[in-house]
């Protein structure tokens, strides 16, 4: 599961393949809900991404939404066709943090106009980069990079971009109550983070993403 | 009597290659330009390849065309098809064989493609 924080997994992240590759996670339910607060604090979003790529079972990696399975091979050598690779897509961010309330904004843009038959969404994501779990019942008491909301709902926000305009997202956002009055998870708010991405909703392909801390 | 036939398959051999030479085909309709990219990064190159139709849609063998880029300061082609990419910005191909062409645009993109891994994962 969390097996990139393994140290012989991490070791063999080579430097430049770790500056462009982003890991996120979702809580799901199998094989029951069970007591896991990572799903219990937010079902939908967990439901809601799982059930868009089909996904049956844990532990289960997709990488740029292409199906990387459950073999840790495959979890560390498919990113690697993404080096020196590049896309017409632009992501940029700019904000601040004051202990759990953010205010940022997340400009987007295309150097080409997409076909109106497209359906091309932008996600953006908050994420926990290190949750500890002390009751976990599998014994893994670490977890990283939980994702806690989709700032554009669950399916994304459609954008139909043309060629070189700029399509900006402000937010003032605050860790959500439920995560703060959870007494099961003990997370800290210098660890936040904002992942970005871009999906064609048709194909899965993730055309471009990004990753953001304050 | 060795050196005889020696010269005439040299001949021979020559013609053979001649005929397979690219040339300009008289009853050429339409040319369709051939990439595998069309997104690339400054220094990067690709090939481009002309496949040319009659007005019944059959293709024709070997056409000889001439390749042109909208902007050499974007990305240039030589007379072989091979694309090199210079810098950041939209460039129109081209393949033209007589009055026939055809035009394809390619990007050159200086934004790094990011990875994003998305896990599934539960801790029940």
């Amino acid at each position: 599961m969390n097996s990139f924080t393994d140290q012989s997994s991490v070791n063999s992240i080579s430097a430049e393949l770790d500056s462009i590759w982003s890991r996120i996670y979702y809580h799901v339910w199998w094989p029951s809900p069970g007591n896991d607060p990572m799903y219990a604090l937010n079902p939908e979003l967990n439901r809601s991404r799982s059930d868009y790529y089909a996904g049956n079972f844990t532990p289960h990696m997709f990488t740029n939404g292409y199906d990387s399975g459950s073999s840790l091979n495959s979890w560390l050598e498919d990113p690697k066709k993404y080096l020196n690779t590049v896309s017409t897509y632009d992501i940029s961010f700019q904000g601040s943090r004051i202990d759990g309330r953010t205010n940022f904004e997340v400009t987007t843009s295309n150097m080409k106009n997409i076909d109106d038959a497209s359906d091309i969404r932008l996600f953006i994501a908050t994420v926990m980069a290190r949750v500890i779990y002390p009751g976990s019942f599998n014994g893994m008491y670490e977890h990283h990079n939980v994702v806690i909301e989709q700032l554009l709902g669950n399916s994304g926000k459609k954008i139909s971009y043309k060629a070189n305009s700029d399509y900006k997202e402000k937010f003032i956002w605050s860790m959500p109550e439920a995560w703060k009055n959870n007494p099961d998870i003990r997370w800290s708010s210098g660890n936040l983070k904002v992942v970005v991405w871009i999906q064609d909703f048709k194909s899965k392909e993730i055309l471009q993403s990004a990753e953001f801390k304050f | 009597m060795n050196k005889f036939y020696y010269k005439y398959i040299t001949i021979l051999c020559f013609s053979l290659w001649s005929c397979e030479d690219k040339d300009n085909v008289s009853n050429l309709d339409t040319i369709q330009i051939i990439g595998s990219q069309d997104v690339l990064m400054p220094k990067q190159t690709t090939y481009f390849y002309a496949r040319g139709y009659d007005k019944d849609g059959n293709r024709l063998d070997k056409i000889s065309v001439t390749w042109t880029s909208s902007d050499g300061n974007i990305a240039s082609i030589d007379q072989e098809g091979k694309f090199i990419a210079i810098s950041k910005g939209i460039v129109t191909i081209s393949a033209t064989s007589s009055d026939i062409s055809a035009t394809f645009d390619v990007i050159v993109s200086v934004n790094k493609k990011r990875v994003l891994s998305e896990m599934f994962t539960s801790s029940t």
